[in-house]
């Protein structure tokens, strides 16, 4: 797995490429603690996820539990059709915001 | 003998200068205290060889004494020297004999006996320390030499394109007489060994491992066409002139042609090789004329000859089953052994319900239920069947995974892959890669304590019906026990309160996706099925 991070209009996208699975969560997690030390609201660009398993969905909960006990939010965008089935799935709808668009999830923000 | 420490503990300080005098030229070096306290102290802080004591001292008595000492020093002997004469009901002596390190010498003592007794008691106490830690060693050595025959011979499941093999191999004592192995020749023939060494334990591991080697070499030996009794014979003679003649052997060698389903094999001196035969239904001997020859070792002049050579034509769907004695030998309460006849009958019942790679295994947990537990040989059971090429189009195919999650996650896309081609419905292919993914990722990181990288591997079959799809794992992971039960779709795997889990979702996710779940454990071998239904339409 490969992770990216930048700035877009005032919200950090986190880019994810290949499998979030247990093999790379914590790289995950990891990577967050940092970036959430100097931001609260974040956009998980998946277009290049492949795969995600329980273990990488924990690690996306995780993340979201760091910022909303600061009142910040992590979105999701572009989930590919398996993540997609698989989050349909594992009904993990229920507690993320998932858009089509990475530009309509980092909208939502300003909104 | 090296030298000795010696702690006296007495209050009367002339006792213990008299001790002081009468051991100084004896290599005995004395410590001497005249308090119980200071005593205990000492004993904590240094590692004597022997106590001598006093039984009567202010404040505590020597017993009191003694109790205190076994706390910390449960195996220090212990010498009182006492000038009581016993009481009438003998209960100084009974005090005295309530410990197994504990002796006594009557004061005046005879300065000779007491050297004599203190030598005596330190030198018994030493050989029990040397004799206990050379079995320690002994037995980590055995438990390693265990470690090393496993590594030897295969794995508990072998799969390739041509054959499936499962076994179950299990030493009566830490090692073990029994071999086999199946060496690949060229397209699709195989060359089977199964072998037994009389008697078991280390001297028959050790000829196994030897003759493992030798079979390699004689296989492996230029280009000769390998036949049956041909490899017999070069094996006897090995046998019989390297590795001397105490010993014998009685094996089973063969050849399976898988490209055309042909079996040619030969028995010298094992038990009859059966298998299961569609055409009748039924588990069959495949040598009920008992053709063969003697076994190895007996005759180094010995000829195994081609005229003995058993040549058989198999179906798609045989199943062969191989075994050394320890397996029927094994007796019930009564001194009754199981025989070879019951043995088969029981494989009969089996084969018509069960995949062939967990036979072995159902057959070992059925025999303490028989009341069949007391093994007095080593037991090795091997089935053998062949694989069908274009799995695909069966809709029933078969993976073999290492226990590294590298591996395991190839073998989910593996299986995705092959689902989605075979039904064209992408959404449940994601099932089954997110309900193997989850599972086996779990037996990798939980199930398999103290396991090689690459052993044991786990199985994995999935069967494709017009209802179903079922998936099923044998693994070789630790008992594990955890709800079956599938979770309806109306109930929240993400409810309320533990909504912000980070962990612990992995089986509610698989409950959650498949229809049905059912696990069970033969022997160490546990097998787990999960079926996923085919939405209609």
């Amino acid at each position: 797995m490969q992770l990216n991070s930048y700035d877009k209009n005032g919200i950090t996208v986190i880019g994810i490429e290949g499998r979030l699975d247990s093999s790379c969560a914590s790289m995950l997690k990891t990577k967050f603690k940092e970036l959430s030390a100097k931001q609260n609201n974040f956009v998980l660009d998946l277009s290049k996820m492949d795969y995600i398993d329980s273990t990488g969905l924990g690690a996306i909960v995780s993340c979201l539990k760091v910022v909303s006990e600061a009142s910040g939010d992590v979105k999701l965008a572009c989930l590919k059709d398996k993540p997609r089935m698989i989050f349909e799935i594992t009904r993990a709808y229920k507690i993320f915001d998932i858009f089509d668009d990475l530009g309509a999830a980092v909208e939502s923000f300003i909104q | 003998m090296d030298n000795i420490s010696l702690l006296a503990i007495d209050d009367e300080r002339f006792n213990l200068l008299l001790l002081e005098e009468a051991l100084k030229s004896e290599e005995i070096s004395v410590t001497t205290c005249t308090s119980a306290d200071k005593g205990i102290e000492l004993i904590k802080a240094n590692d004597y060889d022997v106590l001598l004591l006093d039984v009567i001292m202010p404040g505590i008595d020597g017993f009191e004494l003694r109790k205190i000492i076994r706390e910390s020093r449960p195996h220090l002997p212990i010498i009182y020297l006492t000038a009581i004469v016993d009481t009438i009901d003998n209960s100084l002596i009974e005090k005295i004999s309530q410990d197994k390190l504990t002796y006594y010498m009557r004061k005046p003592f005879i300065r000779d006996d007491l050297v004599k007794m203190i030598r005596s008691t330190v030198a018994k106490r030493r050989t029990e320390e040397q004799t206990k830690e050379l079995y320690t060693g002994i037995m980590e050595d055995l438990a390693l030499a265990a470690e090393v025959q496993r590594l030897l011979i295969p794995d508990w499941v072998i799969l390739n394109d041509d054959v499936i093999v499962s076994s179950i191999y299990e030493p009566s004592q830490k090692i073990s007489g029994d071999m086999f192995d199946m060496i690949p020749l060229a397209s699709g023939k195989y060359f089977f060994f199964i072998g037994d060494i009389a008697g078991h334990g280390v001297q028959a591991a050790l000829y196994m491992s030897a003759i493992q080697s030798v079979l390699k070499m004689i296989i492996g030996m230029g280009n000769w066409e390998i036949t049956t009794h041909e490899v017999l014979s070069r094996l006897n003679w090995v046998f019989c002139t390297e590795l001397g003649q105490e010993k014998y052997m009685t094996c089973m060698v063969g050849i399976f042609d898988f490209a055309n389903n042909e079996l040619e094999f030969f028995n010298a001196g094992h038990p009859n090789l059966a298998v299961f035969n569609p055409a009748t239904d039924t588990v069959e001997l495949l040598n009920p004329g008992s053709k063969g020859g003697i076994p190895v070792g007996w005759d180094r002049y010995y000829e195994y000859k081609e005229e003995d050579v058993i040549k058989y034509k198999f179906s798609d769907d045989s199943i062969f089953f191989m075994t050394t004695d320890g397996t029927f030998e094994i007796s019930n309460s009564n001194d009754q052994m199981l025989g070879f006849d019951k043995m088969i009958q029981l494989l009969d019942s089996l084969v018509h319900d069960q995949d062939s790679a967990i036979i072995p295994y159902r057959v070992r947990e059925a025999l303490p239920q028989m009341g069949y537990s007391v093994a007095n040989d080593d037991m090795t059971i091997i089935t053998v069947k062949k694989i069908v090429s274009d799995q695909a189009g069966s809709g029933r195919k078969y993976w073999l995974t290492h226990p590294m999650v590298q591996d395991v996650n190839k073998l989910c896309a593996d299986c995705e892959k092959y689902v989605a081609d075979y039904t064209g419905n992408a959404e449940l292919s994601v099932k089954v890669e997110l309900i193997l993914g989850e599972f086996l990722n779990n037996i990798v990181m939980h199930g398999l304590e103290n396991s090689q990288q690459s052993r044991p591997g786990i199985l994995v079959q999935i069967k494709v019906s017009d209802k179903d799809v079922t998936i099923k794992i044998l693994d070789k992971g630790k008992k594990w026990s955890f709800n079956t039960s599938p979770v309806p779709p109306s109930e929240d795997i993400w409810n309320k309160d533990e909504q912000f889990a980070t962990s612990g979702r992995g089986m509610t996710i698989i409950r959650s996706i498949a229809s049905e779940i059912s696990r069970n454990r033969y022997k160490d071998l546990n097998e787990t099925v999960f079926k996923i239904r085919r939405q209609q339409g």
